[in-house]
């Protein structure tokens, strides 16, 4: 009896154990090559058809209620990879760290639908995803894989001129846009004045864009987040790889410090313009007629190094420095003009159970500029820094299979110096100092909680809120995040998000053109946080299982937006913010991409349609001019349509040919109406033709168009692959103007004498492009 | 193998024909342009009252360099213009001011000279032919002096010399001024711009020169007391000159102290001049 009971009690037991067991299951998502953790790759669990992604940091937690079976499938698919589907026990616990295996290169690969529905079934909207391979695949100018430029070709991330690497999404400004480069802050992301981006594609692992929608654990800017993360390097084995274009050469090496353990990377590149124009200057130094060439080159390091401490703990450490330096140097003066950034990174990940993992940061973040020039006994020295010590703790939580829960602290102390300027004699009898120094703290802690109501619907919920203090002065607020998706049907999916954001620090710039010159500012008394509100709603279509379809509209309010009074002094002045004027704007549109990622010919198309206002701007010094006055105007960077093709074709395994053709409405440009006469007093300066200026940025340059073309040959040596690359920029010799210039016209005339002399006729626009057709080659190596 | 080379040579230089101007001429379309009224005058002591009375023009007009046609052009001279201080009206009556000495031009002229006191309030009014009333105030300038000179010659180029010049600036209130240096003659402008001593210590205030002067050159130091009002416009318009034809300034309004309908421009305000010549010891 007692028998037959325990044997009855046993199998009711597990009858109800199978029945009732709730089930979670994490682990670590990783390349199967390299060991690198895979961010945002897929976990999906057929029986239950339900899933999640991986985080950042290649973690994945997933719980399952009411398991009745003693196993489950699990699929693990990440893009470019085989897809792996395991077996597991089903237990409450359980562990399962995965290495998914290429197999093949990316462009043979059947990407599965499954990417796609990851976009589909996320709240996550109007974001921009790249892939650093796909990068490395797109024409770029002069051979400079450029993943920043590159993701300029996604709809609604319009660029600023050609050359240029300011962003203006969404009808933000370019200083709207928090950059970040494993969670350190970078002030400014160019290098050569925006031809390039500091950013070596060959260091970085993954770049992310938010546009709108963003999530509670952003903070700080306006327009958009652009979230850059490097590669933790080779942990299986040691390999290098580099490249030799046209005007640089840059060289990677990663590998295990202990296999499967612990690894390091090391990533640099560097110009050599410098090393040929320093050449000649050397063999013209007898010449006293020869004139010397400016000197000029950049280079950047990324270095980083990790450690798995343990099964629930990993530690990352990694840095980058980059500087770009122009010199120019005679007889008789010495000029130097050098910028650049410095971030330094220690992260901490800690998995505290099976549902909660942690990662803690310090960073630091150094931008600075400096120009210092030395005549015959007088020398002058200007620049301008801002430095960040910031350390924050993030936390994600898989508290059950219908809700997952993020928050996180974080506190940044900020070190301004503003404007600095020392000038004097060499025997000092003549000396000027001025400069402003500020500190400020900005606090940030949030908490958002991704809740699956249903299964066809799902919220995304968060709160920040904000801080920044400063001498006296405290700013705090309240920044609501709401992101929804409702799946229409399997192929469909329409979205919604809401999201304020406060920005405390602000970029004083002379002119529309970013230029490493331009000074960061903090908030202080009279300069309130911006602040901008900004809703979306948008559609996402999987069409055939082989392309994606998105259509996104947006309004976005925008509230204390900087700018400056007329004739504003901006340089070396103590009471810079006296130079402010704060408005208002806002801007709207419409974005519609159509992207296709399987088989042989891949790409997309993406149109922006938009229009950005700016306006009823008051100066923060009542005796201030705004010639504008409370007018609403367009500024430059209003761009009303903006559309860009990418195809990249495989066209055999060694052959690919890729292609980009872009078209933008053009800049904008405040050209004079009026010239007058203006006479001066005595010993002055008479202007014969002196520009009245009236409503700002009242002319449209020609839209903008440009086709590139690109074709890389691959090889595969004995030692490892190599490539050849070969683009042509501005495939059909488009003339976009790059600036417009005023100038006289002149024209002949004679004198009663006959001698010819040339009298000016009109005023005439002349528009400067930037190149021409420009053909391009480089060899990139790997081993 | 030749033939090979031929193409790759005719296709180099293809591309860099192709390549080469990288400037085009475009046409500009903007709304038709309303000439706008500008008045130039600057109040001095011991001087009558003189005033130009001009309008702009499009920017893109023709140019015209007949002299005649030019004055001719922008030279407004029906209007009615007059000055009220305390209380008492001077009319300035139109006619072709020449300076003999400054060479400058004006349109409306008073008999009477100015003399007025430091802080004493006047009133312009000008009244054009469409009816239209413009009108602008400004107030003296106290006097602002140069009351040393020194040259100092370099240690290591013994023959270029450098200029300072002294003065005081005992008025507990902000002060601008506008600081030329000439060298040789009023011609050769070599250093020209408007300063404030809002963020100076001390009551004295020196300006000077690099060492650019060579024995026997005469240096002209002018120093000029103006009003903020002149101080915000002259930066405009040098800001203006800057801007035109650079592609990278960033343009603005000019700052004018004239007000009424139809947007005029221009400056009317009070200055006090003091110019010294000091030539270079051999």
């Amino acid at each position: 009896m007692k028998k037959i009971f325990f044997t009855f009690l046993f199998s009711f037991v597990t009858i109800v154990a199978y029945a009732q067991t709730t089930m979670t299951l994490s682990g670590v998502v990783k390349d199967g090559e390299n060991g690198e953790t895979l961010i945002g790759a897929t976990v999906y669990i057929p029986e239950f058809n339900t899933g999640t992604v991986t985080n950042e940091y290649g973690f994945y937690s997933i719980t399952l209620d009411a398991v009745d079976k003693d196993s489950i499938s699990v699929e693990m698919s990440y893009v470019g990879f085989q897809n792996q589907m395991n077996r597991v026990k089903v237990l409450p616990e359980v562990r399962l760290d995965v290495e998914l295996g290429t197999g093949v290169a990316l462009q043979e690969v059947v990407i599965k639908a499954n990417s796609y529905n990851e976009v589909l079934k996320s709240t996550e909207m109007s974001v921009e995803t790249l892939n650093p391979k796909e990068a490395k695949l797109i024409p770029v100018l002069l051979g400079e894989s450029d993943i920043l430029k590159t993701i300029q070709l996604k709809p609604g991330i319009p660029s600023g001129s050609e050359g240029s690497t300011g962003l203006y999404v969404r009808g933000g400004r370019s200083d709207q846009n928090l950059i970040v480069l494993d969670e350190a802050v970078i002030y400014n992301a160019s290098h050569l004045f925006g031809f390039f981006s500091t950013f070596n594609t060959d260091a970085v692992k993954d770049l992310k864009l938010y546009k709108g929608g963003f999530p509670s654990q952003y903070g700080g800017r306006l327009s958009s987040v652009i979230d850059v993360k490097l590669k933790e390097g080779n942990k299986k084995k040691f390999e290098g790889a580099g490249g030799i274009g046209l005007i640089s050469s840059k060289l990677t090496l990663e590998g295990p410090i202990k296999k499967d353990k612990s690894s390091f990377i090391v990533s640099g590149r560097r110009t050599y313009f410098d090393l040929i124009t320093n050449a000649i200057n050397e063999s013209n130094a007898d010449d006293p007629d020869a004139t010397q060439i400016p000197g000029y080159y950049f280079y950047d390091l990324n270095t980083k190094i990790n450690f798995d401490l343990s099964d629930k703990d990993r530690l990352y450490l990694s840095g980058y420095f980059g500087r770009d330096v122009f010199n120019f140097s005679s007889d008789f003066f010495n000029f130097n003009f050098g910028w650049g950034n410095a971030t330094g990174t220690a992260r901490w990940n800690h998995q505290f159970n099976p549902k909660l993992f942690s990662n803690t940061t310090v960073t630091f973040s150094d931008y600075q500029y400096e120009i210092t020039n030395e005549v015959t006994g007088f020398s002058f020295e200007v620049g301008s820094r801002i430095k960040d010590l910031n350390l924050k703790s993030d936390f994600y939580w898989a508290l059950n299979n219908r809700h997952t829960l993020r928050y996180g602290i974080g506190a940044t102390y900020h070190q301004f110096e503003v404007g600095r300027l020392q000038a004097g004699s060499d025997d000092g009898s003549i000396s000027f100092n001025s400069g402003s120094d500020f500190d400020g703290m900005e606090f940030g802690a949030y908490i958002g909680d991704e809740w699956d109501v249903s299964d066809r619907f799902r919220v995304n919920g968060g709160l920040r809120l904000s801080a920044f203090s400063n001498d006296n002065t405290l700013y705090s607020g309240l920044e609501p995040r709401l992101a929804a998706r409702y799946l229409l049907t399997d192929n469909v999916s329409l979205k919604a998000s809401y999201a304020r954001m406060k920005q405390y620090l602000h970029l004083v710039a002379s002119s529309g053109v970013s230029l490493p010159t331009d000074i960061w500012y903090p908030s202080t008394a009279q300069i309130e946080p911006q602040r901008s509100d900004q809703v979306a709603v948008g559609a996402t279509f999987k069409l055939w299982d082989k392309f994606l379809f998105t259509n996104e509209y947006y309004y976005k309010w925008l509230d204390n937006q900087v700018d400056f009074v007329d004739w504003a002094e901006l340089f070396a002045n103590q009471n810079l913010e006296q130079e402010f004027a704060i408005g208002k704007g806002y801007s709207y549109g419409t974005e519609l991409g159509l992207e296709k990622r399987e088989g042989k010919l891949t790409g997309w198309i993406g149109y922006t349609l938009a229009w950005t206002k700016r306006g009823d701007f008051v100066p923060v010094d009542p005796n201030g001019f705004f010639g504008e006055g409370t007018r609403y105007f367009s500024p430059r960077y209003d761009r009303r349509h903006d559309i860009s093709v990418v195809a990249m074709w495989e066209i055999t395994k060694r052959l690919t040919f890729s292609s980009s053709w872009v078209y933008g409405s053009g800049d904008l440009a405040w050209l004079p109406t009026g010239r007058l006469t203006f006479q001066d007093v005595q010993g002055g300066t008479s202007q014969v033709v002196l520009p009245v200026y009236r409503e700002r940025n009242n002319f449209r340059l020609a839209a903008f168009h440009r086709l590139d073309l690109g074709l890389i040959l691959k090889f595969y040596p004995k030692w490892g692959e190599s490539d050849l690359s070969i683009n042509v920029i501005n495939a059909y010799d488009r003339r976009n103007a790059f600036f417009l210039f005023l100038e006289p016209e002149f024209a002949e005339d004679a004198t009663p004498g006959g001698e010819v002399f040339e009298i000016p006729e009109r005023i005439k626009a002349t528009q400067v492009s930037l190149f021409p057709i420009l053909p391009s080659i480089s060899w990139n190596f790997k081993f | 193998m030749k033939k090979k080379f031929n193409y790759i040579y005719l296709f180099a230089v293809l591309a860099v024909l192709v390549s080469c101007d990288l400037n085009q001429e475009i046409e500009i379309e903007l709304p038709e342009y309303t000439p706008q009224i500008t008045v130039e005058c600057y109040v001095q002591n011991g001087k009558p009252f003189n005033l130009l009375l001009t309008k702009s023009v499009g920017y893109f007009d023709p140019l015209v360099l007949d002299p005649q046609e030019y004055l001719e052009q922008i030279l407004v001279n029906d209007a009615q213009v007059s000055v009220v201080v305390e209380n008492e009206t001077y009319e300035l009556v139109n006619g072709a001011f020449l300076d003999p000495t400054s060479f400058t031009l004006n349109n409306y002229a008073s008999s009477e000279l100015v003399n007025f006191d430091p802080g004493t309030d006047l009133a312009l009014e000008v009244k054009l032919a469409d009816g239209t009333v413009l009108s602008a105030n400004t107030s003296i300038v106290e006097p602002l002096e140069i009351d040393s000179i020194s040259i100092e010659f370099n240690e290591v180029q013994t023959d270029m010399a450098r200029c300072l010049i002294f003065g005081d600036d005992n008025d507990p209130e902000v002060n601008y001024v506008r600081r030329m240096l000439h060298d040789g003659s009023l011609d050769s402008l070599v250093i020209d711009f408007v300063a404030t001593d809002e963020f100076t210590e001390g009551d004295r205030f020196v300006f000077g020169s690099d060492y650019s002067f060579e024995r026997g050159d005469t240096v002209i130091n002018t120093l000029i007391h103006i009003n903020k009002e002149y101080y915000d416009f002259y930066q405009s318009v040098q800001g203006a000159a800057f801007v035109n034809g650079n592609p990278f300034g960033q343009p603005g309004q000019l700052i004018s102290n004239i007000e009424g309908e139809g947007n005029p421009i221009g400056i009317f305000t009070s200055i006090s001049v003091d110019t010294t010549f000091t030539i270079v010891p051999e």
